[in-house]
């Protein structure tokens, strides 16, 4: 593990990124149009709303990021420069660190904008603090990059890549997606504080074992 | 001497018989729950309990359906012989009929015991988590074309994917459920059987274990013998 190596290839990666803005456009749009589509589907002064609304936070979060990941390693096995990436002097590992870390921060910039755009257009009363609640959806996010950038760099070689990343990781996720809702009502609607509850250490739990794992067989992956 | 498909018959025939004749104590022999682990009266769990019978078998099995998929991935990764990717994946192929069983046993009990087919117990959701994993190997078998690719990049996911079953194992105990619990725990003592019921249990085990295995070992050989014809195809183009 060599951060000099990390960051490189995630200032490459911003770099690309800046230039055509292609992901974080899409990836915000479809944040947004999401968002409007889970607010016509229920009336904004029911009651119910206080319930499901955070569960609809997260799932947002979920599909916009589907979109994003699959781009991680797809771009650069569509522009061919993946070839390029593996033939650098950087270990395989640090690679997939470097994607982790950029997904990260392309996640991290989407939950800045829309968690406000939640809070606003869902005209939401977070009974707990907000603090907590954005550190759980970031918690949320951490796993679903981890588990996410891996198994995007898994599904290279398949057929219908963008399909078939969605079917793999999402099952895989499913113990964290569960647990990020469950912890996600107690502090937006119990006002239950962060360190209190059980669940977020569960799921952060588990997205350490998938991160071992997935630095433990990316080696597998990159080999041809 | 090979094992012929007489012998498969025999053995078959053999298993039914063992199996029917173990339902049969189970369904008609077997005395109702003992009054202390009833609820309340007229409770349906009575006899209801039965179904741990065949649940209990169905989860066994799909554990070691999982276990062979580890470690047929691993020794794959390790030797690259093609030979344990196939072993993997027809153990997936199997798995997931076993997995289909005791989401439907799953069911059935949740609907005696609490009331509704499915109540998103921890159990029935770490369940369906596995069933999804198997799913979604399968499904990855199916979308690389390359054999030595497909077999890479399954064994990976295989390895992956084994992180549910102890997930599933311990999910009664780490989260509040309303299964029945294996162990003596905190706040619950763990189901007994008594001494018929715990043989009629290692019989009915017994059976669904020869079967996995049979199972397995057909789907293995139907997927050789598929890859020696698609050999011959790939030859004669």
């Amino acid at each position: 593990m060599n951060f000099k190596h990390i960051l490189s290839v995630v200032k490459k990666d911003l770099r690309v990124e800046s230039r055509g803005k292609e992901t974080v456009n899409f990836m915000f749009l479809f944040t947004f149009i999401s968002l409007l589509m889970f607010n016509f589907a229920t009336d904004p002064f029911s009651p119910v709303l206080n319930d499901v609304a955070p569960g609809f936070l997260w799932f947002v979060f979920i599909f916009a990021g589907m979109l994003g990941l699959s781009r991680a390693f797809l771009k650069e096995k569509e522009t061919g420069t993946l070839q390029g990436l593996s033939l650098a002097p950087i270990s395989n590992d640090d690679i997939l660190y470097a994607k982790i870390i950029y997904n990260l921060i392309l996640m991290l910039g989407i939950q800045i904008i829309a968690f406000p755009l939640f809070i606003v257009l869902f005209n939401y009363n977070i009974a707990g603090s907000t603090l907590d609640a954005f550190l759980v959806l970031t918690i949320g996010n951490v796993g679903f990059v981890v588990v996410g950038s891996f198994m995007s760099a898994l599904v290279m070689s398949a057929r219908s890549r963008e399909l078939v990343l969605q079917i793999i990781v999402l099952p895989l996720l499913l113990p964290v997606i569960i647990l990020i809702i469950i912890s996600l009502r107690k502090v937006m609607i119990d006002a239950i504080p962060l360190l209190s509850i059980g669940e977020i250490k569960l799921a952060a739990s588990y997205v350490v074992i998938m991160a071992v794992l997935a630095s433990l067989l990316f080696d597998y992956i990159m080999e041809e | 001497m090979k094992f012929q498909r007489k012998q498969a018959v025999i053995l078959l025939a053999v298993l039914w018989a063992v199996v029917l004749y173990a339902m049969y104590q189970v369904l008609f022999s077997l005395g109702p729950l003992s009054e202390e682990l009833l609820r309340f009266e007229g409770d349906p769990m009575r006899h209801g309990y039965k179904i741990f019978f065949f649940s209990m078998q169905a989860a066994a099995i799909t554990y070691i359906a999982f276990a062979v998929v580890l470690v047929g991935s691993v020794v794959y990764l390790r030797t690259k012989n093609l030979k344990w990717d196939t072993i993997a994946s027809s153990s997936a192929k199997v798995g997931i009929v076993f997995t289909t069983i005791l989401l439907v046993n799953g069911a059935i009990f949740s609907n005696v015991g609490w009331g509704a087919y499915w109540n998103w117990d921890p159990r029935q959701t770490t369940s369906l988590f596995l069933w999804f994993i198997l799913a979604a190997y399968l499904s990855l078998r199916t979308a690389v074309d390359n054999i030595e690719t497909r077999a890479r990049l399954s064994a990976v996911l295989g390895i992956f994917g084994f992180v549910g079953v102890p997930l599933t194992h311990i999910s009664s105990t780490i989260w509040v459920s309303n299964h029945p619990q294996l162990y003596n725990t905190a706040q619950s003592s763990g189901f007994s059987l008594d001494k018929s019921g715990l043989t009629l249990f290692m019989i009915l085990m017994t059976s669904f274990l020869i079967l996995y295995i049979y199972m397995l070992w057909l789907t293995y050989k139907i997927e050789t013998q598929n890859q020696i014809y698609q050999n011959i195809l790939r030859g004669e183009q």
